[in-house]
C-alpha cells in the first residue's frame, strides 16, 4: 500500500469548476472519505487520481512518485464503481481473474486460481465462484466487484460510492465489511460518498467537499464538534445542525459579526423556567431516541431526546441551549472563531 | 374462467379473451404470409404442366423435375437418337428422358448461388464491421459535428438505393467494377452501413462506460477492453443489424439486375429467368427460390435468441 498525495489540482468541464484547487493527503492505511453533495466533485476528484482524467492543473502524487499524465493501468490503483462493475458475460471467477489476465501482468492460470480462490473465501463467495456475474443478488455482486478491486493488491482503493445502490440493510453489513477488510489489510482508501452515516462510521478522517473544494478535512469528531462553516456543519450529524439567526433567540453577547448560530440537536434542553416558549410541531420516535421540531416565531429546531419524554404535539413548551455548544458564523456562513462569552 | 372475470386489472396476465383474440390475428398474418412461400415450395415439386393447370392443382404427383431443370441445361433429341444412348444411367437422366430430353450440362444456378452467399455475406461482414467501429467512436468519443455527421449518415438512407442507380452505373463503368465481387460488395456495403452504424450506436451507448474504465485501471488497454468488454455484451445487437444487412444484400434485385450480367450475377436476377420449354420453367424458378431461402432462414434460426433481444432494441435488457 502507498500514500496518495493530490497537489493544487483543478478541473473544468467547460465553464465549470469541477475540481478547484484540491489538494489532500491520504496516508498509508488510511481510510479517508470525501464527503459532499452530488456536483460537489467527489467523483471529479477519484477519476483524477485513478488517471481517468487528466488535471488542467496540480499534481497526482501515488507513493511519492509523481503519476500525473500516468494512465490507470501504471498507476497501479483499483477504482470500486458505484455499479455497473461486473462483466456480466463472465462468472463471478472470470469477474474477480479478469484484472490478474491484463496483458501487463502476465501471470500463469494456476497462480490467478489460486489467488482468486483465496479473495473469493475472504469474501464468503466460494461456493459461487461459477455462477454467471448476472445472477447473484446485488450484495453479492458488490462483494464481488470490491473481490476484484482486492485480488491484485494495488497501491491503492478508490471507491466511488460502491454501496449507494444496496438497500438500507445490505449497506450497513457491507459497511462494517469493507471496515474489516480495511483493517486487515492496512488498505489506503479513498472513498467517496454523500451519505453521512457511512462517512462517519468508515473514515479515520474526513474531507468535505464543496463546489470543488475541500472546506474542511479533519476527523469525523473534529468535524463534527468544530465545523468551520455552515455547510460543513450540517453535513455530519441526523438530524442536521440547527441554523438560527441569533436575534430570535435574544442571545447577549455574541460576537458582532455572528450573522447565524449552529446548534446541535442534542444541545437543546426542554423545560425550565427561563427559556424560550416555542410550540411542538412534530415528534419522530427512532427507538432509543426521538425527534422533536419546535416551532417559535417564525423559526424552527430540531431537538433530539431519549424516548422516555412524554410530549404531545401542539403542547406549549421551553427550552434552553447549551451556551458552550453554540457555533457562530458570519452572514458567509464562515466559523467565527471567538466563542460566545460566558 | 369465472375466477378470472372478477380479478383486478393486471399488467402482466392478459384476460383468457384477449389472448384467443391476439391468437387468432397472429395465426390469421401468418397464414396470409405464408400460403404464398408454401405456394412456391410445392410449385417446386410439380411438373411443368401441372404447375400451370387450370384451375390450380393442389393436389398433385411430386416430382423432382424441377430441381432437375434448376441445375442442368437439356436439349431436345428424336425418339431414335434417344433409343440408341442405352439405358439412362442416372435416375434424373431417366426423369429427362421422359420429357425426349438429354442433359448437356450443368445450369449456371450455383455460380450464381455461390456468387449471392459471397456477395451477402461478404457486404454484411463488412457494414458490420465497419459499422462497429463507427458507432462505438460515435458513441464513446468526441467527434466533432457528431449530431450532423450521424444525420448525414442517415439520410443516405432517405431515398430508394435505386434513385441513384445510373450515376452508380455510369461509375461502376469507369471504375470497372460492373459485374465484380468487389462492386457488388462495396455497394451493398455503403447502403448497409448507415442503418448498421445506427443500430449499433444505440447498443454501444447502452454499454455504460464504467466496463471499460474499470477494464482500463485493472491494465487493459482501450482496445482491449472493447475486444474483451464491449464487444461480447454487443452480440445481440451485431446478431440483429447482421441478419437485417443480410436480407438487404441477399434480396436486392435492381441493383444486381442492372450491374451484373456475367461472372458477379446474384441469384435474384437469374431465378425468374429461367426458360423451359415453352416459355418460364416455373417449377424450376420456384425450386431456385425455395433453395435461395434456405442461408437466410438458417441464419435467422441459428441467432434467433440473440435476435429476440437485439430487436427489442435493449428495451428489456437489464
Amino acid at each position: 500500500m502507498s500514500e496518495l498525495r493530490l497537489e493544487n489540482l483543478r478541473k473544468t468541464f467547460g465553464a465549470i469548476a469541477a475540481v478547484d484547487d484540491l489538494s489532500l493527503r491520504v496516508a498509508d492505511g488510511e481510510f479517508v472519505v470525501l464527503l459532499g453533495p452530488t456536483g460537489a466533485g467527489k467523483t471529479t476528484t477519484l477519476r483524477l487520481a485513478a488517471g481517468l482524467e487528466n488535471p488542467d492543473a496540480g499534481a497526482v502524487f501515488i507513493g511519492g512518485r509523481e503519476v500525473t499524465g500516468l494512465t490507470p493501468a501504471e498507476r497501479d490503483v483499483a477504482f470500486v464503481f458505484q455499479q455497473y462493475s461486473l462483466y456480466p458475460h463472465y462468472t463471478v471467477f472470470d469477474n474477480l481473474a479478469f484484472p490478474l489476465r491484463a496483458p501487463g501482468r502476465k501471470w500463469p492460470e494456476e497462480r490467478i486460481r489460486s489467488r482468486v480462490e483465496e479473495i473469493a473465501a475472504m469474501l464468503d463467495m466460494e461456493h459461487k465462484l461459477q455462477n454467471r456475474a448476472t445472477q447473484l443478488s446485488g450484495g453479492e455482486m458488490q462483494r464481488v466487484s470490491i473481490g476484484r478491486a482486492l485480488v491484485r493488491a494495488p497501491n491503492l482503493f478508490l471507491m466511488d460510492e460502491p454501496l449507494s445502490s444496496l438497500d438500507a440493510k445490505l449497506r450497513e453489513s457491507m459497511r462494517v465489511e469493507l471496515k474489516r477488510i480495511q483493517r486487515d489489510l492496512g488498505a489506503t482508501i479513498l472513498y467517496v460518498t454523500h451519505d453521512q452515516l457511512e462517512a462517519m462510521t468508515l473514515a479515520d478522517r474526513i474531507g468535505i467537499l464543496e463546489d470543488g473544494k475541500l472546506v474542511q478535512v479533519g476527523a469525523p469528531r473534529e468535524i463534527y464538534e468544530n465545523p468551520v462553516s455552515v455547510h460543513a456543519a450540517r453535513r455530519l450529524g441526523s438530524p442536521p445542525m440547527n441554523i438560527l439567526p441569533p436575534q430570535a433567540l435574544g442571545l447577549p453577547d455574541l460576537p458582532p459579526a455572528a450573522a447565524q448560530i449552529g446548534i446541535r440537536p442534542e444541545d437543546v434542553e426542554l423545560g425550565g423556567d427561563s427559556g424560550i416558549v416555542a410550540r411542538v410541531e412534530s415528534l419522530e420516535h427512532l427507538g432509543a431516541s426521538m425527534v422533536a421540531g419546535l416551532g417559535f416565531g417564525n423559526e424552527r429546531l430540531h431537538v433530539l431526546l431519549d424516548d422516555s419524554q412524554r410530549l404531545r404535539r401542539g403542547q406549549q413548551i421551553t427550552f434552553t441551549l447549551n451556551r458552550e455548544k453554540i457555533i457562530c458564523f458570519d452572514s458567509q456562513g464562515r466559523r467565527i472563531d471567538a466563542p460566545p462569552a460566558a | 374462467m369465472t375466477a378470472n372475470t372478477n380479478k383486478a386489472f393486471s399488467v402482466s396476465e392478459a384476460s383468457g379473451r384477449s389472448k384467443a383474440i391476439a391468437g387468432a390475428l397472429v395465426i390469421l398474418y401468418a397464414l396470409v404470409t405464408m400460403i404464398p412461400l408454401a405456394w412456391i415450395f410445392l410449385t417446386g415439386f410439380k411438373s411443368p404442366p401441372d404447375s400451370i393447370a387450370y384451375p390450380p392443382k393442389v393436389v398433385f404427383t411430386p416430382s423432382l423435375e424441377g430441381y432437375v431443370n434448376l441445375f442442368t441445361t437439356r436439349s431436345r433429341q428424336t425418339p431414335e437418337y434417344l433409343e440408341s444412348l442405352g439405358p439412362p444411367r442416372t435416375w434424373y437422366d431417366k426423369l429427362v428422358r421422359e420429357r425426349n430430353m438429354v442433359i448437356t450440362g450443368p445450369s449456371r444456378y450455383k455460380d450464381r448461388y455461390v456468387n449471392s452467399l459471397v456477395i451477402g455475406f461478404g457486404s454484411t461482414f463488412l457494414a458490420v464491421f465497419l459499422g462497429t467501429l463507427a458507432a462505438y467512436g460515435f458513441s464513446r468519443f468526441k467527434v466533432p459535428l457528431k449530431d450532423d455527421l450521424l444525420f448525414f449518415i442517415l439520410s443516405t438512407r432517405m431515398m430508394p438505393p435505386i434513385a441513384v442507380a445510373i450515376p452508380i452505373y455510369l461509375m461502376y463503368r469507369q471504375l470497372g467494377l460492373s459485374d465484380t465481387w468487389l462492386g457488388m460488395i462495396l455497394l451493398y456495403t455503403a447502403v448497409n452501413v448507415s442503418l448498421a452504424v445506427w443500430l449499433l450506436k444505440g447498443f454501444v451507448d447502452e454499454i455504460p462506460r464504467e466496463y471499460e474504465e474499470a477494464a482500463v485501471i485493472d491494465g487493459y488497454s482501450r482496445f482491449q477492453a472493447f475486444i474483451k468488454v464491449v464487444l461480447p455484451q454487443m452480440r445481440a445487437g451485431i446478431a440483429a443489424t447482421a441478419i437485417f444487412c443480410l436480407i438487404f444484400a441477399w434480396n436486392e434485385y435492381a441493383f444486381a439486375l442492372l450491374l451484373t450480367s456475367g461472372t458477379a450475377q446474384t441469384a435474384p436476377p437469374f431465378i425468374p429467368q429461367i426458360i423451359g420449354e415453352g416459355g418460364l420453367d416455373w417449377p424450376a424458378v420456384a425450386a431456385g427460390t425455395t433453395l435461395f431461402l434456405v442461408p437466410i432462414v438458417f441464419f435467422t434460426v441459428l441467432l434467433r435468441n440473440q435476435l429476440l433481444r437485439g430487436i427489442t432494441f435493449g428495451a428489456v435488457r437489464k
